[in-house]
């Protein structure tokens, strides 16, 4: 459980190709030992694989050298939220291409809510919380 | 093959053990590591988790070197790499880390330490 909302789980990596890989373990790993069913597990692992895949693609796009992707982790009761952050121009598709524009509509659909902030700084966040009531789930 | 870092901060004693093993395991397949070798990983990921239980923050960075995977534990007190190596061991039984790993070693830095667990291929 996360206390007063600190995140239970931060990681911090490259914005690589290999960081999907790596963020989408993490969290399966999170969900298991939250005892989350499979498809409430399989939601949380495509919608982080979405967001990931975003940053990796668009956030870093001016840049020779990728730069960084966190992905946290706030368990609170019935609810778990992961946040996928870049410190880059964002996450918005390119507009000559580079995708069918459907991962954050596909977020929307996979999570309680999802919310999209653009970082004063620089950067994205991309908060997306998740039933983990089995019975709101449906596993 | 470059380098690959992952920083891991958990607080959540409930968590690491399972996020941990996993970025420990997706880490040692990039590395190549033998089946045996990917095994004594997971089980000094285990261990390490264990043994940090009750901190409210550690940070564990599985860094990919070329044909290497390093687990970097810390900021740990003066003298802290040395406790974590015993209550690593503890379960396992005395020596039973050098046995797993090919490298331990410490390092400091701005006054803390960090206990650096190596495990190549071969």
């Amino acid at each position: 459980m996360s206390d007063n909302g600190r995140p239970a789980v931060r990681l911090r990596m490259p914005a690589l190709p290999d960081a999907v890989g790596v963020a989408r373990q993490a969290l399966t790993g999170a969900c298991e030992a939250l005892g989350l069913g499979a498809r409430a597990t399989g939601d949380v692992r495509l919608a982080v694989s979405e967001a990931c895949t975003n940053v990796v693609a668009h956030a870093y796009r001016d840049r020779d050298e990728p730069g960084e992707l966190e992905v946290s982790v706030v368990v609170l009761p019935g609810e778990l939220t992961v946040i996928v952050r870049d410190r880059g121009t964002g996450i918005a598709p390119r507009v000559e291409g580079g995708g069918l524009g459907l991962g954050l509509p596909l977020i929307a659909a996979l999570t309680r809510r999802a919310e999209i902030v653009e970082q004063a700084g620089g950067g994205t966040e991309v908060a997306m919380t998740f039933v983990t009531d089995e019975a709101e789930v449906g596993a | 093959m470059t380098a690959f870092r992952v920083e891991a901060e958990l607080a959540d004693e409930t968590l690491a053990g399972a996020v941990l093993g996993r970025v420990v395991g997706i880490l040692g397949a990039r590395v190549a590591l033998p089946i045996d070798k990917l095994s004594d990983a997971l089980l000094v990921s285990d261990a390490v988790s264990a043994a940090t239980r009750g901190a409210h923050v550690i940070r564990i960075e599985a860094g990919v070197e070329p044909k290497r995977l390093e687990l970097r534990v810390g900021p740990l007190e003066p003298g802290g790499a040395e406790r974590l190596i015993g209550s690593i061991e503890a379960p396992l039984g005395a020596g039973s880390l050098t046995r797993l790993v090919d490298e331990i070693a410490t390092a400091g830095d701005d006054g803390a330490e960090y206990l650096i667990l190596g495990l190549a291929p071969s």
